[in-house]
């Protein structure tokens, strides 16, 4: 169904530190309820390049898998998405009735061995050899795609988009747990509550937004990377990244969802050559940025590349304006000095 | 095919072992109508036939079913990426056959749906593929059960009041005759679930 409004964000990947405060801020504020939400991140950080999370979900495929759906797998709980593991502070902490002489802190269930996995497993290993080495970190919600593959692959209508903000919703009394809309995304941003027998995902804070608000991951952030604006809205800060400037990128378009969360592909520092001098070649590989970024899904790879080495060329035109006393519409977005410089609703 | 309901004077048959059980007449009741959902993995053929053991008594108060059919082995988790083994039986709320696929929308169904994970069946309404809700009074919710798994075979007691404890429940009363089908979901690795399943025929269920 389409529509009347669609509600947008980007993420300016130059600004990530990678201190997991828009997912603690997300964990606290909606999936600290019950054990069945623990394995839930419904905005994770993960190091890129690494597996992600749930684990190796980029290769798994979703709903666009046309010929043959039944083959998608089904994430587990502790080899995919991390055992959600818990410490038996009762029987330590003296301030929980435990006898701290007597007792160490054991994890429950046991996170060791060889499927060990949690959501930012590989942080900061990247890839590269040293003095070439290079990651960056990759923010990550559901992308309330304008061509949602939850919708489509529930049965029951249980999975929705809002005709008023395009936001994706799950009707928890309607849904009954049948994890179609799990197997469907191929973002794997769709998750399932075992104690509430429930599939549950990103809601992009409608509550706040509804008080026009931003996103919780948006506001607290750290490093201020967050644009949220509707589509409609010329005057948003996210529509000029988007649509006016053109630097910000959907993940992995070719999975034909159509994002509505979008990022800036990140800058990296020139590599060293083998005789130590510095070359013109970023570190992170262009390349490997365009298996990742793209506009739209019928780009190539190569027309992925041009287009990241267009939008570096077009954020460091407007840097060098600013450098020499000049100003720049686009760096005064992308160095935001107040919540409402970035967040629009 | 007629599955009766006998009449017994005993207040209670929630066990399969109860000798009341054998006054009552058994019906072997075949599924072979395979419905699939896309996305779901095809674990059996579609020509496969499954069987189910029927034998239903009631007390002019409460009525009892017991089911029993064969599992190899019993799935009861429901977690990624498991599901559970899952038994349904379904009544047209109104007189004559509705659309053996969840009815439809001027000839609704209520239907009892077990699942081993599930602390009771629940009592659940449709109108058509897609619209099975369970149904949100309280009062409807009041089905209890019993269940076994032992030698690979699943022995499921559902038990009701013959009254109906709200218009989302078809009453039973005795003399009538209704149209009963059975559905059937094997669980394991991303199995059967939701329209991914095996379906009897509509057969009569006549009160004694």
């Amino acid at each position: 169904m389409p529509v009347k409004r669609q509600i947008r964000m980007v993420a300016d990947l130059n600004k990530c530190l990678g201190c997991h405060t828009c997912t603690m801020a997300c964990k606290t504020m909606w999936t600290d309820r019950n054990k069945g939400q623990m394995h839930m991140y419904w905005n994770n950080v993960e190091t890129q390049p690494g597996m992600g999370y749930p684990k190796n979900y980029e290769t798994q495929g979703g709903w666009f898998n046309v010929s043959d759906r039944s083959s998608i797998p089904i994430p587990t709980i502790n080899e995919g998405y991390g055992a959600p593991w818990e410490y038996n502070y009762g029987d330590v902490l003296k301030t929980d009735g435990g006898d701290a002489s007597a007792s160490v802190l054991t994890p429950s269930p046991d996170p060791s061995g060889s499927d060990v996995y949690a959501s930012n497993w590989d942080e900061d290993v990247g890839a590269g050899t040293f003095p070439n080495s290079y990651y960056f970190y990759l923010p990550r919600i559901c992308n309330h795609c304008t061509d949602p593959p939850c919708v489509d692959a529930c049965p029951r209508q249980a999975v929705y988009k809002r005709e008023e903000d395009g936001i994706v919703l799950v009707d928890q009394t309607r849904c009954r747990g049948y994890l179609y809309c799990v197997k469907g995304c191929p973002y794997k941003k769709i998750y399932y509550n075992r104690e509430q027998k429930a599939a549950q995902k990103c809601i992009f804070c409608y509550p706040r937004i509804e008080e026009h608000k931003g996103n919780f991951c948006a506001t607290q952030c750290v490093g201020r990377i967050h644009y949220v604006g509707y589509a409609d809205d010329t005057n948003s800060s996210a529509y000029k990244l988007i649509n006016k400037w053109k630097v910000a990128l959907r993940l992995h378009p070719e999975f034909k969802t159509e994002p509505n969360v979008f990022y800036i592909p990140p800058l990296s520092p020139p590599a060293y050559a083998s005789d130590g001098k510095i070359t013109k070649t970023a570190r992170i590989p262009v390349e490997l940025l365009a298996r990742l970024f793209g506009d739209t899904t019928g780009q190539t790879l190569e027309q992925r590349a041009d287009r990241i080495r267009e939008i570096f060329d077009t954020i460091q035109a407007e840097r060098n304006k600013v450098a020499s006393g000049g100003s720049s519409e686009l760096i005064s977005i992308l160095i935001p000095h107040s919540e409402a410089d970035r967040i629009q609703v | 095919m007629e599955i009766t309901a006998i009449y017994v004077t005993t207040a209670t048959a929630a066990d399969p072992e109860d000798p009341v059980w054998s006054k009552a007449p058994e019906t072997i009741v075949n599924l072979n109508k395979r419905l699939n959902e896309v996305g779901a993995r095809m674990s059996f053929e579609a020509h496969e036939e499954r069987h189910i053991s029927v034998k239903v008594i009631h007390n002019g108060t409460d009525i009892f079913f017991l089911y029993k059919w064969e599992e190899n082995e019993a799935n009861i988790a429901c977690d990624y990426p498991v599901f559970p083994d899952a038994f349904a039986m379904q009544i047209p709320f109104l007189a004559g056959d509705s659309p053996l696929c969840m009815g439809a929308l001027h000839q609704p169904v209520n239907i009892i749906f077990w699942r081993p994970d599930l602390q009771m069946p629940q009592n659940v309404v449709a109108g058509g593929s897609g619209t099975a809700q369970t149904s949100p009074d309280a009062a409807s919710q009041n089905i209890r059960h019993s269940q076994s798994w032992a030698d690979r075979v699943w022995r499921v007691i559902i038990t009701r009041p013959m009254a109906a404890a709200s218009e989302n429940q078809v009453s039973f009363e005795r003399g009538a005759i209704y149209k009963v089908a059975f559905a059937n979901w094997k669980g394991g690795v991303d199995a059967e679930r939701g329209g991914h399943k095996i379906v009897s025929d509509w057969l009569n269920l006549s009160i004694q």
